[in-house]
C-alpha cells in the first residue's frame, strides 16, 4: 500500500512537470492584429526559395486618368482614359506587357468609364444618361466613334432626384453589359441602341459588374454572384470565396473596386487581388492559395481601389490601380524563383490602431527595401473588439517580456511614460537628417521634443480653425473670445453655427485649447471651465434639438481610435454657410486637399478662414507619431524606416493630413487637381463649388499658418476621454458646469498623481 | 512519505506564486528599465503618493464597512433560514446564491440600467416625488459598490454559516433548552463558540471577495471612477498602463504585508480563543 502511495505521489509530480510547458505559448502562435508573412506555403522555411516581385509599369504618356483597361486574349493591354486636363481621349495599346505604348487619340465627349471588348471596341460611358443626352459612344477598333440612343429607366434618388445613370458596363463574351443605379442588369446592342434586361434571378440590386472571361462577377451590397454571360444565369454560389472577398463598397464615380478578378485558362478557376495580395481560387473549392503577400507590395494600402487585374500566366500578373492620390498606376507581379520566399530581415511595428498613413509609411519602406518584411501589429482592430486599455496591457506585458515592437506608432500610447522608462529612444539625429536632406516642419517637430530631445516625430499633422462670412468681425483667438464674438451675430431664429453634435465640438475645442489647459503636471481648472463655457455657448446658439443635429457625432471617437480618415470638419460645417444654414464654423483642417477647398467654397461665397489660438499658443494635432524602441532588435532597419517615412519619397504617397516634410507638402501642393463639389442638405437646398489648385498667394498664406504652429495639443488619451466623456454631460444639460469642471479636474489630477 | 505528497502542490504554488511574488519583491527595490537598484525609494514614493493614499483609503474603508455588514447580514439569514424545513431551506439557499451565477457583463448591464441618472432606482424616487441622484458619478457611489458586494456575495456566505451551524450538535440545544436557556442564550453561549471556527475561514474568503468587486467598479465607471470608489486595483491597473512595474511592485508588496498581517493576527487571535 505504502508502494503504491509513494508510485501515485511520484507520478503525480511527474505530470505536473510535463504539463507545464504545455501552459507556456509559443512565439509561432498568431496573435490578432498581427500579420504573417505570406505568399508562401506555410511549410517554407527561411532558407525556401521563390517569391513574387513588384515592378512599377509606366503607364501611357497621355493618359493620366484612366478609364477602362482590358487584358485581350492575345495578352496584349488596352487603357482608355483622358488626358491631365480630363478633355482629350487616348486609346493606348501594348503588346509587351507595358514596357510600350502606341497611343491613339480617340474623337469622343464622354471618357467617365470605358468597357473594352476583346475586338478593341470601346463602349465609353459619361454621366447621366437621358433620351436628349445619352452620353453612351462606341469606338469600333478602327477609331469610328458613333453616339447611341439609349433612355435608361426613370430612377429616383433618396432626396428626390431623378436622373439615371450606367454605373459601370463590361464587355462579356463578346456582349456589352451595364447596370445602372436601380441595381439592374441590361445587355446593351452597341449597333442600335437597343436595352434588353438580364433577369439573373439574383433577387438584389447589382451595383457593378466585371468582366471574368465568359463570366460576369455581379457585384451586391451583400458581396460577390456569378452569373454566365452567354445565358445570363446565375452560377451556384462560391460560399468560400464570398466569405473571403466580402462586401464590395466603392466610393468612386468609376467601376474600381478593394477586389478585382482574373480569369484562369480553366473555367472553373479564377484569380483575384485584394488588399490582402494576390490569390488562387478553384471555384467550388474550399481552399483560397495566397500567391502574393499584399503586405509585402503596393496592394497592402488600404486606400488602393483596383481597375483592372491581368493574368499572363502563372508567374506573370498586372494591376492597375488607382492610389490614395487619386493617382492611377500599373504594377507587375513576376515571380522570382531565385528572391527567398520570406524577406530575410523582420521590422515589427506598432500601432494601438491602424490608418492609412501608416499603411502608406508601410508600403513605402517595403517598396525601398524588399529584403525587409513589415510585420505590422494593431491593438485595436475592428474585428478583435479590444479595448484600448485591453491592448496597451498586451503590448506592456510584450514590452516587459523583452518582445516589444520596434518602431511605436505612439497615438494613444502613453508616450511620455515610455520616454520617462527609457522604452524609446531619442531620435533627434534622424530627424535632423530628414530636415537637412528635405526640409520638415521643425516647428512641428521641436514642438514634440521632450527635455530637448526628439523621442517622437509625427507623420503628419493637422490643426483646428474657423471660417466665417465676409463683412463680419474676424473669429479668432481664445474660447470665450470666439464664444463671445459669435454670440453677437446671432439674430432672431437665423442659424450662425452648424448643427455639430456635442462630441464633435469639444473635439474641436479639445484639438484647439487643451494644451493652454495643461499647469504643470495638472489642469488649469479655470482655463478649463472657459473653454467648456464656450463650447456650451456655441453648442446652444442655435437652439438645435438632440436629433437635429448631425449624427455621426458618436461615432466621431471610435474613427479617432480606429485610425479612418477624418476629413477635416471645418468643410463640412462650412458646407453650411453655403446653404445660409451658419455664418461661422469652427472645424479641422486636414490637409491641402481641405485648404483647397475651403478656398473654393470662399469663391463662391465670400468668407475668411483662420487658425484658432490661445494667445501665443497655436496648436497642432499630430498623426501617426513614430517612436523608435531602444530595445529594437535591428536598430538600423528600425532607424531606416522612421528615415523613409520622414523623406519626401515616403511622404509621397500619403494624402491625409498635412506632410512632416516640406519638399512633401510642397510637390502635394503643385501636383493638386482642380475638381468640383457639389451636393445638397436634408431640406434639398443644393450647393457647389470648384476646387483649384493653391495659387502662390494661398499657399504661401497657409505655409505661413502651418509654420506658426507651436504647441502640440495635450497629446493624452485619458485625458482627452476624460474631458470628452464628462463635457458630452454637461452640453448636453445633464450635469452642471461646476460639476464637469470639477469631475474632470479631479480624475486629471487623480490621473497625474498616479 | 507526507513530504511526497505535499511536493506537487508546493510546486505548483512555488512556480505560480512564491516565485512571481520574489519577483515582484525584487522589482519593488529596482528601476523599472535598466534594473538600478533603488532601495525603498519607490516604497517612499508609493506611500507618499496621494492617488495610493485615495485607493488604500477607500479599499480599507470598503472593507472595513463591508466585512461586518456581511458577516452581520449573512449570519442572520442564515439563523432564519435554518430554522425552515428542508425543501425550504434548499429553495433559499438557491435564491440566495443565484446573484454568484450570472456573468459580470450581465450584473454590469443590470447596474446601469438600475443606477444610471435616467435608471430604474431613479424612476422609482421620481414617483414618490425626490429628485434624480447620479449614483455612479457622487459620493452615492459607494453605497451602490457597498450593495453589490453584498448582493453578490450574501449567497456564499450564507451557505458557509449554514455548514457551520449544521455542524452544531442538535442535542446540545436541547439539552439548553431543558436546562432553560433562551433563545438568544443559546445562540451566544452555544452557536457561536461552535461555530467560530467558521468564523476564520467566512471573514478570510470574504477579504479576499472583497477584492473581487473592482471588476463590476472597472466595467461600469473606467479606471477613473468617481473617487469615492477608486481602489488599489484601479491604481495597480492603471500603473501597468503606463508601465510603473516598479510602483505596482512596491505597491503590491505592502498591500501583501497588510493582508498577510491582518490574516496571522486573526488566526493568532482564533488559536488564543479556541
Amino acid at each position: 500500500m505504502k508502494k503504491l502511495k509513494k508510485i501515485i505521489s511520484i507520478l503525480l509530480a511527474s505530470m505536473l512537470i510535463i504539463a507545464l510547458p504545455a501552459c507556456s505559448s509559443t512565439d509561432s502562435e498568431n496573435k490578432p492584429g498581427e500579420t504573417q508573412p505570406g505568399g508562401a506555403p506555410a511549410a517554407q522555411t527561411e532558407n525556401a526559395k521563390g517569391r513574387f516581385l513588384e515592378t512599377e509599369v509606366k503607364m501611357p504618356e497621355n493618359i493620366s486618368h484612366v478609364a477602362g483597361v482590358k487584358k485581350c486574349s492575345d495578352d496584349s493591354i488596352v487603357v482608355v482614359g483622358t488626358d491631365d486636363n480630363g478633355i482629350s481621349a487616348y486609346k493606348a495599346v501594348s503588346k509587351n506587357q507595358g514596357k510600350d505604348w502606341e497611343e491613339t487619340k480617340l474623337d469622343a465627349e464622354n471618357t467617365r468609364h470605358a468597357a473594352i471588348n476583346d475586338d478593341g471596341t470601346v463602349a465609353l460611358i459619361g454621366y447621366f444618361t437621358t433620351k436628349e443626352n445619352s452620353n453612351v459612344e462606341i469606338v469600333d477598333k478602327d477609331g469610328k466613334v458613333t453616339k447611341l440612343d439609349i433612355t435608361l429607366p426613370e430612377h429616383q434618388g433618396p432626396s428626390g432626384d431623378s436622373g439615371n445613370m450606367i454605373l459601370s458596363a463590361v464587355f462579356a463574351a463578346g456582349k456589352l453589359f451595364i447596370t445602372e443605379l436601380e441595381g439592374r442588369i441590361y445587355e446593351l446592342d452597341t449597333k442600335s441602341g437597343e436595352l434588353t434586361k438580364v433577369t439573373t434571378e439574383i433577387g438584389e440590386e447589382v451595383h457593378g459588374l466585371i468582366s471574368l472571361g465568359n463570366r460576369i462577377v455581379l457585384i451586391t451590397k451583400n458581396g460577390v454572384r456569378f452569373a454566365d454571360a452567354k445565358t445570363g444565369t446565375l452560377l451556384p454560389e462560391d460560399t468560400e470565396l464570398e466569405k473571403a472577398v466580402g462586401t464590395i463598397e466603392n466610393g468612386s464615380d468609376r467601376p474600381i473596386y478593394p477586389v478585382m478578378f482574373a480569369a484562369a485558362e480553366k473555367e472553373d478557376e479564377l484569380y483575384f487581388v485584394s488588399h490582402g495580395g494576390i490569390f488562387y481560387h478553384k471555384q467550388g473549392g474550399s481552399s483560397i492559395e495566397q500567391l502574393v503577400n499584399g503586405e509585402l507590395v503596393s496592394l497592402g494600402d488600404g486606400s488602393t481601389a483596383f481597375m483592372e487585374f491581368a493574368r499572363f500566366d502563372d508567374e506573370h500578373f498586372m494591376v492597375f490601380a488607382v492610389d490614395s492620390l487619386g493617382n492611377d498606376k500599373c504594377y507587375s507581379y513576376e515571380y522570382d524563383a531565385d528572391a527567398s520566399a520570406v524577406p530575410e530581415k523582420q521590422l515589427n511595428v506598432y500601432a494601438l490602431a491602424d490608418s492609412a498613413v501608416l499603411q502608406q509609411a508601410i508600403s513605402a519602406f517595403q517598396k525601398k527595401n524588399p529584403d525587409v518584411f513589415v510585420k505590422k501589429t494593431i491593438g485595436m482592430t475592428d474585428d478583435n473588439g479590444v479595448t484600448a486599455e485591453d491592448a496597451i496591457k498586451t503590448l506592456n506585458t510584450e514590452i516587459m517580456a523583452g518582445n516589444g515592437p520596434d518602431v511605436f506608432v505612439l497615438d494613444g500610447l502613453p508616450a511620455d511614460s515610455y520616454v520617462e522608462k527609457g522604452i524609446i529612444s531619442d531620435i533627434s539625429s534622424i530627424v535632423e537628417d530628414a530636415d537637412k536632406k528635405d526640409g520638415l516642419f521643425t516647428n512641428i517637430t521641436d514642438a514634440c521634443k521632450t527635455d530637448g530631445k526628439v523621442y517622437q516625430v509625427p507623420l503628419r499633422f493637422y490643426f483646428t480653425a474657423a471660417e466665417w462670412d465676409s463683412g463680419i468681425k474676424e473669429i479668432s483667438g481664445g474660447p470665450q473670445e470666439i464664444a463671445d464674438d459669435i454670440k453677437t451675430l446671432k439674430e432672431g431664429n437665423k442659424p450662425v453655427m452648424p448643427s455639430f453634435p456635442a462630441e464633435m465640438s469639444l473635439y474641436t475645442f479639445y484639438d484647439a485649447y487643451s494644451a493652454a489647459w495643461k499647469e504643470g503636471n495638472g489642469i488649469n481648472s479655470e482655463a478649463l471651465k472657459n473653454s467648456l463655457e464656450a463650447a456650451k455657448t456655441l453648442y446652444d446658439l442655435d437652439g438645435y434639438k438632440e436629433d437635429e443635429r448631425w449624427s455621426y457625432g458618436a461615432v466621431y471617437s471610435d474613427m479617432l481610435y480606429l485610425g479612418q480618415i477624418i476629413y477635416g470638419t471645418l468643410g463640412q460645417g462650412s458646407n453650411s454657410r453655403l446653404t445660409g444654414d451658419a455664418k461661422v464654423s469652427i472645424g479641422t483642417l486636414t490637409g491641402v486637399d481641405d485648404v483647397m477647398s475651403m478656398y473654393g467654397l470662399e469663391s463662391s461665397k465670400a468668407g475668411s478662414f483662420g487658425l484658432l489660438s490661445v494667445g501665443e499658443q497655436r496648436a497642432f494635432v499630430p498623426v501617426v507619431s513614430l517612436g523608435l524602441a531602444d530595445a529594437a532588435k535591428d536598430n538600423e532597419v528600425a532607424k531606416e524606416f522612421i528615415k523613409t517615412a520622414l523623406s519626401a519619397d515616403g511622404q509621397h504617397q500619403m494624402t491625409n493630413y498635412f506632410s512632416i516634410n516640406k519638399k512633401a507638402y510642397e510637390n502635394e501642393c503643385k501636383n493638386a487637381k482642380e475638381y468640383s463639389i457639389g451636393g445638397s442638405d436634408g431640406e434639398g437646398r443644393s450647393f457647389g463649388y470648384e476646387v483649384k489648385p493653391l495659387s502662390e498667394k494661398q499657399k504661401k498664406d497657409l505655409t505661413a499658418m502651418l509654420e506658426s504652429l507651436n504647441t502640440c495639443m495635450w497629446n493624452d488619451r485619458v485625458v482627452q476621454d476624460l474631458v470628452i466623456s464628462e463635457g458630452v454631460k454637461y452640453l448636453q444639460d445633464q450635469q452642471s458646469l461646476e460639476d464637469t469642471v470639477s469631475a474632470i479636474t479631479k480624475k486629471v489630477q487623480l490621473y497625474v498623481s498616479e | 512519505m507526507g513530504l511526497a505528497f505535499c511536493l506537487p502542490g508546493f510546486f505548483g504554488i512555488a512556480v505560480f506564486y512564491l516565485v512571481p511574488f520574489l519577483d515582484v519583491v525584487r522589482r519593488s527595490f529596482v528601476q523599472a528599465s535598466g534594473e538600478r537598484f533603488c532601495g525603498a525609494d519607490y516604497y517612499k514614493l508609493v506611500l507618499n503618493n496621494a492617488a495610493f493614499q485615495l485607493a488604500a483609503k477607500n479599499t480599507a474603508r470598503f472593507i472595513l464597512v463591508c466585512l461586518p455588514l456581511l458577516l452581520l447580514l449573512s449570519l442572520l439569514l442564515a439563523l432564519l433560514v435554518n430554522r425552515l424545513g428542508v425543501r425550504l431551506k434548499t429553495l433559499f439557499k438557491s435564491a440566495f446564491l443565484l446573484p454568484m451565477a450570472i456573468p459580470a457583463a450581465s450584473v454590469v448591464l443590470l447596474w446601469k440600467l438600475m443606477f444610471d441618472v435616467h435608471g430604474f432606482l431613479n424612476g422609482i424616487l421620481n414617483l414618490f416625488g425626490c429628485s434624480a441622484i447620479d449614483w455612479m458619478n457622487t459620493g452615492a457611489a459607494f453605497a451602490v459598490l457597498v450593495f453589490s458586494y453584498i448582493w453578490k456575495n450574501l449567497g456564499y456566505t450564507l451557505v458557509l454559516w449554514l455548514a457551520g451551524l449544521a455542524s452544531v450538535p442538535q442535542d446540545v440545544y436541547e439539552a439548553a433548552q431543558i436546562d432553560g436557556a433562551g433563545r438568544l442564550v443559546r445562540f451566544f453561549k452555544i452557536t457561536l463558540p461552535l461555530i467560530k471556527p467558521m468564523i476564520f475561514t467566512i471573514v478570510v474568503l470574504s477579504l479576499l471577495n472583497s477584492f473581487k468587486v473592482f471588476r463590476e467598479a472597472y466595467l461600469v465607471s473606467g479606471n477613473y471612477p468617481q473617487e469615492s470608489i477608486y481602489l488599489l486595483q484601479h491604481l495597480f491597473n492603471n500603473w501597468f498602463l503606463d508601465l510603473s512595474v516598479d510602483k505596482m511592485a512596491a505597491g503590491s508588496v505592502l498591500l501583501a504585508l497588510v493582508i498577510g498581517i491582518f490574516v496571522a493576527v486573526l488566526e493568532h487571535s482564533w488559536e488564543k480563543d479556541v
